[in-house]
């Protein structure tokens, strides 16, 4: 369900795309330095783009560098890290730990129980350090399986992950607290039922939950028209907030990149349209 | 409450928002309490710039609390004829250049009760969130992501009307949108006509369902299509829709290239991320 928020590197001039790439490898060295190599794996785009948020909310001091990681070893990549850094790796633990910890109970899928195992420790350290967004992510989670599991509408559903988001975006009980929350709350409701969009035709044939199909919203320019006011709503929200460092990379990510997961797979599908249009036609 | 959010923040009349933003940024640099651990004020002179802030990006918040303020000074004037010295401030009823909208400062303690809630310190006021309810309209604050489009009546009762949706119609009127909803839903579907799906898309769509809104909508005015309160809100739930649309592709690259305004035909462009992918469940590793 992660991965949606990303810029969108055509729109960002050389020196954002370093800033956007910076982030990203800034979160991920925090993950490996504080919670070890396979922490890494949960990293993801999303918080990346919640780091940059944050840190121009809020804009902490940064600490830069330059250096060869595992990943690319013949290459130096510069990196940013912040105390935003260490707040997301912080809730990249948490959401991979309790993710796993429900597909183990949902699918059985042993690698999940294995990983989860690996992050327990580091998890109890996040717990810790963040018992309300931990708090909030466990509730979700169990109650969005609920809600999936007994045939609950879509917005029930999506407002559920809207909650779990709402609570990540919100570092703390402050001025902008509220707004941090709507702004969270719309997002991840955006999120959640973009990836139900990407799900539908697979779910459909799998007779799998998906909000989209309860709701009887099924027609494309029906689905984008409606996600289209979700992320009206957010960045009018976003609009409202004084963020001007990185403003120009974010707003790429919300008016653009959440849309490239999308845009994919109606590419993938139109071209198996085609294959099979010119079969019939063949044959 | 804050009495000239310009000065505070450092700027003129007529700022843009661009600059309203910067000079917020650059005021917070400077006051920030973390900057000045010995300074007792470091704290409210904070709360004061993110007040500042606040009024002049959500101005129509303040506007009630305004009037509320108005209303307890004239109210406390008739109560106290010989002296106009309480609920005052020591600069008067000063009608200063500032605009209606800002309301007069008041260092009594009694205005406090209104809007302690404004106070500030404690972050933006819950009871109007944004100004922005739940669809992005709410509280009277039409404005947010719709555009200039016109806010949709707030329904009224028909002689037709059975007496559940009567009582969905108050609950509407009086702001209780999830009642509201609760009602419309235990109206059997073989009553659910146009006007139901016309009453619960309003409901929804304040109670923050945004997809159940759009859909009840679309059924209302397949329905009837010559309704002109149905085609309005259709319009006016469209508008945030459009609004975001034109900034995605007059600003930005957008991967699905639209075809403006919403006729129902998305045509396709993808753009390549250069961000590598492995596509492993939403995980991505730099490859």
């Amino acid at each position: 369900m992660f991965g949606y928020v990303i810029a969108n590197e055509i729109d960002l001039t050389e020196e954002e795309r370093s800033r956007y790439r910076g982030f990203y490898c800034g979160l991920c060295r925090t993950l490996g330095e504080r919670y070890g190599q396979l922490s890494r794996l949960g990293l993801t785009f999303d918080l990346t783009f919640l780091v940059i948020m944050l840190s121009s909310l809020y804009e902490p001091e940064e600490s830069t560098g330059e250096k060869a990681c595992p990943m690319h070893p013949f290459k130096k990549s510069s990196y940013i890290q912040n105390k935003f850094t260490d707040y997301c790796a912080d809730l990249t633990v948490a959401l991979t730990y309790y993710k796993c910890l429900d597909d183990w109970q949902d699918e059985k899928k042993p690698t999940r129980k294995v990983y989860a195992d690996i992050l327990k420790k580091s998890f109890e350290e996040v717990r810790d350090r963040r018992p309300r967004q931990c708090e909030v992510i466990d509730r979700c989670i169990a109650e969005l399986s609920e809600i999936e599991g007994s045939g609950g509408s879509a917005d029930e559903a999506a407002g559920c992950f809207g909650r779990l988001m709402a609570e990540l975006f919100v570092y703390e009980e402050d001025f902008w607290a509220e707004a941090m929350r709507a702004f969270g709350n719309c997002l991840g409701q955006f999120i959640y039922l973009l990836d139900a969009a990407v799900d539908l035709e697979e779910d459909k044939k799998r007779g799998e939950y998906n909000p989209w199909l309860c709701a009887g919203t099924v027609e494309e320019d029906k689905i984008v028209e409606t996600l289209d006011i979700l992320m009206g709503k957010a960045t009018a929200i976003f609009a409202k907030l004084p963020l001007v460092q990185d403003e120009h990379i974010m707003k790429s990510a919300l008016f653009a990149g959440v849309w490239l997961k999308y845009a994919q797979k109606l590419q993938k599908q139109n071209k198996k349209e085609d294959m099979s249009d010119k079969e019939q036609a063949n044959g | 409450m804050v009495d000239d959010p310009y000065r505070v923040l450092g700027i003129s009349r007529g700022a843009s928002q661009d600059e309203i933003k910067k000079a917020y940024r650059a005021k917070s640099k400077q006051c920030h309490p973390d900057l000045h651990p010995n300074d007792p004020n470091a704290a409210a002179k904070m709360a004061e710039v993110n007040e500042a802030y606040d009024m002049l990006m959500n101005p129509a918040k303040y506007e009630k609390a305004k009037a509320q303020q108005q209303y307890q000074q004239q109210y406390q004037q008739y109560q106290n004829p010989y002296g106009r010295g309480y609920g005052q401030s020591s600069s008067g009823y000063s009608q200063s250049g500032y605009g209606q909208s800002y309301g007069q400062s008041n260092n009594s303690g009694y205005n406090d009760d209104y809007y302690g809630s404004y106070s500030g310190s404690n972050g933006w006021s819950s009871n109007f969130g944004w100004g922005f309810g739940p669809f992005g309209f709410g509280f009277g604050n039409f404005t947010d992501g719709a555009g200039s489009a016109t806010p949709p009546k707030m329904p009224q009762p028909m002689a037709t009307d059975s007496m559940l949706v009567r009582n969905a119609i108050q609950a509407i009127n009086n702001r209780q949108y999830q009642q509201a909803v609760n009602i419309l839903n235990s109206i059997v579907s073989s009553q659910r006509n146009a006007r139901w799906y016309y009453l619960s898309a309003i409901a929804n769509g304040y109670a923050g369902n945004t997809v159940a809104a759009m859909e009840y909508i679309r059924k209302a005015v397949n329905l009837e299509p010559n309704n002109t309160e149905y085609k309005n809100v259709l319009m006016y739930f469209q508008s945030i829709a459009q609004t975001y649309e034109e900034e995605s592709t007059t600003s930005y690259t957008s991967p699905l290239k639209r075809i403006l305004p919403i006729c129902g035909s998305v045509c396709l462009s993808y753009s390549l991320c250069s961000l590598l992918t492995c596509g492993r469940g939403g995980y991505y590793f730099c490859c």
